[in-house]
């Protein structure tokens, strides 16, 4: 007799309300799709209020409050520019804001996908979908790797400065090959390590015994899912088709 | 060499995704503001990439790796459309194929694997063919309409083919460094 078992691990939750990975992924795709192609203002503040309500979601207060300051503040202070008739006088600044309101979305979804998502969630996605472990492992590693290469970056680049050495563009174009070697040398070297380590870590998970795997979380979509995917899909199709 | 991937190379394979993913996005942002050096952006971060991906089919000499290198950055390079992956798949390929056999002189087929596979960087330009009006409408909210008349002026519809041939020098250049950087770093460090 196998009698139904109820769970007897709990996982801290993270979230005001559980939102699978695979609906972040698409709103993730759909937001910078619709923030690159129309530059309509409903799109905007839909996108934003979508992105803005997800960094709620996830408990990030820092993240939502800048967000929502740049995102709504300087769309609001276009609009009073506009109104004013002082849209001309400040031209070059709202180019500025333009730009970083375009990628902002695209930026809140990312910070969401690699930080506020667990490594054992999107591995219980890409098991029901039946992707190979191939693509499933490396993508969660690609994922988690960025932020960690960033900081990288710029910690050497902080140790090139005290040797006096600036690498931009202008270094760039005199010595090519040496700012090549002082850059991407280091960061090879110093990524190796933690991908040693990574892998160690790997192993004491159990992900190299070559069976199957079971996954203790379960992969749902809850009905708050579906909404997003439908909003996000509808703004999509009426931006393209609309305008 | 023909071993199946493990655990640890799909690790390795993510990792260094993510290294040529950032290099990439750096190199684009620092040199994207100027029109002409945006064209060059085959060239020039092919030349970067070199050592990344050079680093990479030494640390992991096995069948499928370049294909998920493919795969993942063609994925993050899709944004505007579906051709980038569909490009960055059909190089992946092909770099597979020329790495198939890795006897005889490993360095050369090096050169030529990765000379293939960076015309994957070409694929966010294929824009410029298919979707014409709209990148330039996009430029123009991002940059300016002068930043658009001069892109325009530099880019007749033969430009991909020039771009084409700046990827396969971008690479070939990237390569010999690449190998240069690692006999003169990795195989001593111990790190290949």
């Amino acid at each position: 007799m196998i009698r139904e078992r109820k769970p007897v691990l709990y996982f801290k939750k993270d979230s005001f309300i559980d939102i699978s990975p695979i609906t972040k992924i698409i709103i993730f795709i759909l937001s910078s799709i619709i923030m690159i192609r129309s530059g309509s203002l409903l799109g905007e503040w839909i996108v934003g209020s979508i992105a803005a309500l997800f960094l709620l979601n996830a408990k990030a207060w820092g993240w939502s409050y800048k967000f929502a300051l740049l995102f709504f503040g300087t769309l609001l202070l276009e609009e009073i520019a506009k109104l004013t008739g002082t849209e001309q006088t400040f031209s070059l600044f709202f180019v500025v804001c333009n730009v970083v309101r375009i990628f902002l979305p695209t930026i809140a979804m990312y910070y969401i996908l690699a930080e506020k998502t667990t490594a054992s969630e999107y591995l219980a996605v890409f098991k029901k979908l039946h992707i190979p472990d191939a693509f499933a492992v490396s993508f969660v590693v690609m994922l988690r790797f960025i932020p960690t290469l960033r900081e990288h970056l710029q910690n050497i680049r902080k140790a090139l400065v005290f040797r006096n050495i600036r690498i931009g563009p202008m270094y760039f174009m005199k010595h090519p090959i040496i700012s090549i070697e002082r850059l991407i040398v280091p960061m090879l070297i110093s990524s190796g390590k933690v991908m040693e380590e990574l892998s160690a870590a790997a192993m004491t998970r159990g992900l190299d015994v070559g069976r199957k795997r079971t996954t203790i979380v379960k992969f749902q979509l809850h009905p708050a899912d579906f909404l997003l995917i439908i909003v996000g899909i509808l703004t999509m199709v009426y931006l393209e088709g609309g305008f | 060499m023909k071993k199946k991937m493990n655990t640890k190379d799909y690790i390795f394979a993510g990792a260094f995704a993510a290294l040529y993913i950032v290099i990439l996005l750096a190199a684009v942002m620092l040199f994207g503001f100027n029109p002409i050096i945006y064209l060059m952006t085959p060239l020039i971060a092919g030349i970067i990439l070199g050592p990344v991906f050079i680093l990479y089919i030494s640390k992991v000499p096995k069948k499928g790796a370049i294909l998920i290198l493919a795969i993942l950055t063609g994925l993050v390079m899709s944004s505007y459309s579906i051709i980038p992956l569909v490009i960055a798949i059909a190089v992946g390929i092909l770099a597979e194929l020329v790495l198939t056999n890795r006897k005889g002189n490993i360095k050369v087929k090096n050169v030529i694997a990765y000379s293939i596979f960076n015309i994957c960087l070409v694929g966010p330009f294929t824009m410029l063919l298919f979707a014409r009006d709209q990148f330039m409408q996009t430029s123009a909210d991002y940059y300016g309409q002068d930043y658009v008349d001069r892109i325009s002026a530099l880019t007749p519809d033969w430009i991909l083919l020039v771009l084409v041939g700046l990827a396969i020098i971008g690479g070939l250049i990237g390569a010999t460094l690449g190998n240069k950087l690692n006999k003169k770093h990795f195989e001593q460090a111990g790190i290949v």
